[in-house]
């Protein structure tokens, strides 16, 4: 679909000759009707493992273990990001609650409002700056200091943490205010309910009113996890990019760039599992912990 | 035939919305944010002390009194390019959350309105799609592929936006129309398209104004980021654009103020439009109203 031809774009030169075009097309079955090319896709999917066939790029190694490797860093980021997203945000936000229309209240929700509306990648690019450049506490590029490689499992996990930190950083900040918003909003929605009248009546104290509280407002955050889970593996691109961190983002962008169909194919079809595996999931949770709900 | 249009006349709802806006002191804020740069933007040939391409000497300079914001490698002034730069990203935003809005409220309201389950259905399945999709890389997949121009942007980011305003324009005709004047209309003959654009859509209008203003700010930002990554149109200056060189320059000769200025404007800017948000979340939904 994009221009130039297949075979041109694995080569990687505008201009091939013809002796070359005509090998290359032979070897990757370039020359079969798209039905029959799409069939042997859809079979590759189901061997172990994958065949997705072979990255233009990075020949030649196969799509599926350009993707895995990919995609385990990208993991590493944001299922770092969201664990510490939800967290911080769901405190400001039973904070933000508890303490309605003070002046604790309106700072967090100016900051969190204020932060939302930042763009991310800039935020991303500020921290670099001001934490990596400026103050050189965190390592600027990449995931992994590469001479490292022969160092003990110590050192191996401090560089990937080190590196680690600035990018989920920006996720986080980033990220967090919707969280704020909806728990805060949940818990002043519950405060009206008649049940904790009945707890307070029965002698229950503070922290314990808190507890039933937080618990019954969790639902609305649960969409919500449920809703980004499907963004995850996606939403770090730009943050990849400004950290030069060899991820999802990163490679997905590489590939668009430099028209490596096969490696964007199989980028979106994990893509696409992922979301699946991640809508399901959210499902499951939602049955478990609200008792109204039941998939009978 | 009268066909019986059972909201307040158009003017009743204006003074009520001034009032709403008026009253709430963030949202008169965020208002004057908006309006700030709109009219920077609007202005920028006149009041822009240099021309935002044209280059100097004066290479890398941090703010002075003679470049307010510093300057960047080629010497260009970078306050004049923010304030260039505000146009680009303000007209990009809003066309772009405009044709989304469109398409948006059509589909929504055939969806919502369709008496035919199939319709609404397979609407909703072509709604959901897009939705599922990751936005981001769709986009940069779009804007590799249509090539980069300023059109083609406002295309991209629209054809990736419109899904939600959808899903929210669908629920609401899905309220409206059960009322009884809408049944009322039916009964007596009236066309469905005449409906649809007759009676829904103007009770429908306020939520799609509010909507398609918040539009707007995700616009931005998504021009912003399809800048940055390089498939935005290279020779306008945008806010994008602006940190798509100060990433690729700016760093490494350490010019801060190059990468803090942009980005500094989006952020006010979509903040100007969050605070803006809440009384436009009072005018959409009327159940918030105190």
């Amino acid at each position: 679909m994009m221009p130039g031809s297949a075979a041109a774009a694995f080569a990687q030169s505008g201009r091939l000759p013809e002796v070359a075009e005509k090998i290359i097309t032979k070897r990757f079955g370039l020359d079969q009707p798209v039905e029959i090319q799409f069939q042997k896709y859809i079979i590759g999917i189901f061997k172990w493992p994958p065949d997705l066939g072979f990255s233009y790029n990075f020949y030649p190694s196969p799509v599926f273990e350009v993707v895995a490797q990919h995609l385990v860093k990208t993991l590493y980021l944001v299922v770092f990001a969201m664990l510490l997203t939800v967290l911080i945000g769901v405190s400001a936000g039973i904070v933000a609650a508890w303490k309605r229309e003070s002046t604790l209240d309106t700072t967090l929700l100016g900051v969190s409002l204020g932060l939302w509306s930042v763009p991310y990648f800039w935020l991303a690019m500020i921290l670099l700056w001001v934490f990596g450049v400026v103050l050189k506490w965190f390592p600027v590029i990449s995931d992994i200091d590469p001479s490292i490689f022969a160092g003990n499992p110590i050192q191996i996990l401090r560089t990937i943490l080190t590196h680690g930190i600035l990018p989920v950083t920006a996720l986080t900040v980033a990220s967090f205010a919707s969280y704020m918003l909806i728990m805060r909003a949940s818990m002043i929605e519950v405060t009206g309910q008649d049940y904790l009248l009945t707890l307070k009546a029965k002698g229950v104290t503070q922290a314990g009113i808190l507890r039933h509280m937080v618990k019954n407002s969790l639902l609305p955050v649960v969409t919500q996890v449920g809703l980004q889970l499907g963004t995850l593996v996606s939403g770090a691109i730009l943050t990849e990019i400004v950290f030069s961190y060899p991820g999802m983002g990163l490679m997905i962008y590489q590939a668009v760039l430099n028209h490596d169909y096969p490696l964007l194919e199989g980028a979106f079809f994990v893509i696409a599992i992922t979301v699946i595996i991640a809508n399901f999931a959210a499902d499951i949770v939602y049955a478990l912990i609200d008792p109204r709900v039941s998939y009978k | 035939m009268e066909i019986p249009i059972a909201a307040p006349s158009v003017l009743d709802t204006f003074s009520e919305y001034l009032r709403l806006i008026s009253e709430d002191r963030k949202s008169l804020l965020g208002l004057g944010i908006i309006s700030a740069f709109v009219l920077i933007g609007i202005f920028a040939p006149y009041i822009a002390p240099y021309d935002p391409k044209q280059t100097s000497t004066l290479v890398n300079t941090p703010p002075s009194w003679q470049h307010l914001l510093g300057t960047t490698y080629l010497g260009e002034d970078v306050l004049s390019q923010v304030m260039w730069g505000s146009r680009i990203s303000l007209i990009i935003g809003t066309a772009a959350a405009t044709s989304a809005t469109m398409i948006g409220t059509v589909i929504g309201l055939i969806a919502g309105f369709s008496a035919r389950r199939a319709v609404d259905a397979s609407c909703m399945r072509f709604t959901d799609i897009f939705l599922i999709i990751p936005a981001l890389p769709l986009m940069i997949i779009f804007a590799a592929f249509f090539g980069p121009t300023m059109y083609n942007i406002i295309f991209v980011i629209g054809i990736t936006s419109w899904p939600s305003i959808a899903r929210v324009i669908r629920s609401q005709v899905l309220g409206i129309k059960e009322r009884t004047f809408v049944k009322a209309a039916r009964v007596t003959g009236v066309s469905d398209v005449k409906i649809m654009f007759s009676i829904i859509l103007p009770n429908v209008a306020p939520m799609i104004l509010a909507n398609g203003i918040l539009a707007i700010t995700t616009a931005i930002v998504a021009e912003a980021g399809l800048d940055f990554l390089g498939l935005g149109a290279p020779d306008i200056v945008s806010w994008g654009t602006m940190l798509y060189w100060a990433q690729s320059f700016g760093f490494f000769y350490g010019a801060w103020w190059w990468l803090l200025a942009p980005g500094f404007c989006i952020a006010l800017l979509g903040f100007g439009f969050v605070l803006f948000g809440f009384a436009l979340e009072k005018i959409a939904n009327p159940r918030l109203r105190r």
